[in-house]
C-alpha cells in the first residue's frame, strides 16, 4: 500500500510489473472507475482519511446523481470480493497523490484488466485476472459484482478502426 | 418526527408515535454515519448506505444516503462540539435518542414540512447560533428527496436521554 497525505509529492516511479496510468488502455470511464477504487482502498487503509466520501462524491460528479452513487456501491462490491478472497496485501497506489496517481500497480492492473474484460463481455479472460489476484481462491462473487457494475456503466465506445467491415 | 422539535423540551420523554416513517428510517442511517465520523475504524459508512439501500431501494436509497452524508458532514463541519448518538450496533439503544438526534431528524422534517421558522430555530440551535450556507443547501437537497407527509410509524415509544457520546 502507498498511502500519502492529500496534496504531497512523491516522485515515485513504476517498479516492476507497474505501468504509467497514460499507457493503460483505459477509456474514461475506467478511468473514473479507478479513482473510485483507489478513494476506497484508501479508506480501508486509513480510515482517518474518510477517503470513502471522495469515492462517493467523485463517482457523483463523474457519473450523475442517481447512477454515481449506484457505480460507487457495485464497485465497492467487486472490491469487497476480492478483499474477502485475497489473502495478500493489495497494493494500490494513493489518488491524492500526482505521482502515485500516474502509476497503475500490478494488483490495480489485475482488478481493472477484469473490469474492462466483464464490459466487454469478455467474462473468461476477467476470470483469470481474477483468479490471478484472488491468489487461486473463489472469484464467483466478485465477477457477479462486477457484471452488476457493467450493467449501470455507459457501453464501450468501439474505435472506428475495431468496427466489422463487410 | 416531532411536529414541533423546537417547542419540544430537552427534558421531556417524546410521546409514542412521534417519530414518522421516514424519521423513523433515516434514524440508523444517521447513526452509522455518525459512527463512521467519529469512530473511522467502525466502517460505520458501510452500513449505512447498506440500510438505505434496503429501505428505499438501490437507486434511491444509495441517493439518499449520499444526501444524508452530505447533510450530516455539513452539520458537524459548522459545529463546534461532536453530535451525541446512540450506538447503531446496540440493540438495546435502538428506541433512544438523543438531544442531537432530535435536532437533527427535526430540522430534516421541518425542511420536508416546509416550517423554515422551525428549521431556522433548529440549525441555530445545532450550530451554536449560525446557519451555514452549506447547512441549509444539502438540508433542503436530503429534504426534496424524502417524502413529505409520511405515515406515522407503528413502534415502540423513544425514549430521551442525556447521552453523550464522542
Amino acid at each position: 500500500m502507498t498511502y500519502h497525505a492529500p496534496y504531497e509529492q512523491c516522485y515515485r516511479t513504476p517498479l516492476p510489473k507497474e505501468i504509467f496510468r497514460k499507457d493503460a488502455d483505459f477509456d474514461e470511464i475506467e478511468s473514473q472507475l479507478l479513482t473510485v477504487m483507489r478513494l476506497y482502498f484508501q479508506a480501508f487503509a486509513a480510515p482517518e482519511s474518510h477517503a470513502w466520501i471522495g469515492a462517493m462524491d467523485w463517482a457523483e460528479a463523474q457519473f450523475g446523481p442517481t447512477q454515481g452513487p449506484i457505480i460507487a456501491a457495485r464497485v465497492l462490491a467487486a472490491l469487497m470480493g476480492v478483499r474477502r478472497t485475497r489473502q495478500s496485501v493489495f497494493r494500490f497506489s494513493s489518488p491524492t497523490c500526482p505521482d502515485c496517481a500516474a502509476i497503475v500497480t500490478e494488483h490495480e492492473r489485475r482488478f481493472m484488466a477484469a473490469v474492462c474484460a466483464v464490459r466487454r463481455g469478455q467474462v473468461g479472460a476477467a476470470q483469470t485476472e481474477l483468479m490471478m489476484l484472488c491468489e487461486g481462491n473463489d472469484t464467483g462473487r466478485t465477477i457477479d459484482a462486477l457484471k452488476a457494475l457493467r450493467a449501470v456503466l455507459p457501453n464501450v465506445v468501439q474505435p472506428q478502426d475495431q468496427n466489422a467491415h463487410v | 418526527m416531532f411536529d414541533h422539535p423546537a417547542a419540544f423540551s430537552h427534558t421531556q420523554t417524546p410521546d409514542a408515535g412521534q417519530l414518522d416513517v421516514v424519521s423513523g428510517a433515516l434514524l440508523p442511517i444517521v447513526r452509522h454515519f455518525l459512527n463512521a465520523y467519529l469512530n473511522p475504524e467502525s466502517f460505520g459508512w458501510r452500513h449505512a448506505y447498506g440500510a438505505s439501500a434496503e429501505v428505499w431501494g438501490e437507486a434511491r436509497g444509495l441517493a439518499i444516503a449520499h444526501g444524508v452524508q452530505q447533510f450530516l458532514s455539513a452539520v458537524l463541519k459548522a459545529r463546534p462540539v461532536p453530535v451525541a448518538y446512540m450506538d447503531p450496533l446496540d440493540i438495546d439503544q435502538r428506541e433512544t435518542l438523543t438531544h442531537d438526534e432530535v435536532d437533527l431528524l427535526g430540522l430534516i422534517a421541518a425542511m420536508r414540512a416546509d416550517k423554515t421558522a422551525q428549521a431556522r430555530e433548529t440549525i441555530m440551535r445545532l450550530t451554536g447560533g449560525q446557519v451555514p450556507t452549506q447547512l441549509v443547501e444539502s438540508g433542503l437537497k436530503l429534504a426534496a428527496q424524502l417524502d413529505r407527509n409520511p405515515r406515522q410509524r407503528n413502534a415502540a415509544p423513544l425514549k430521551l436521554v442525556h447521552s453523550s457520546r464522542s
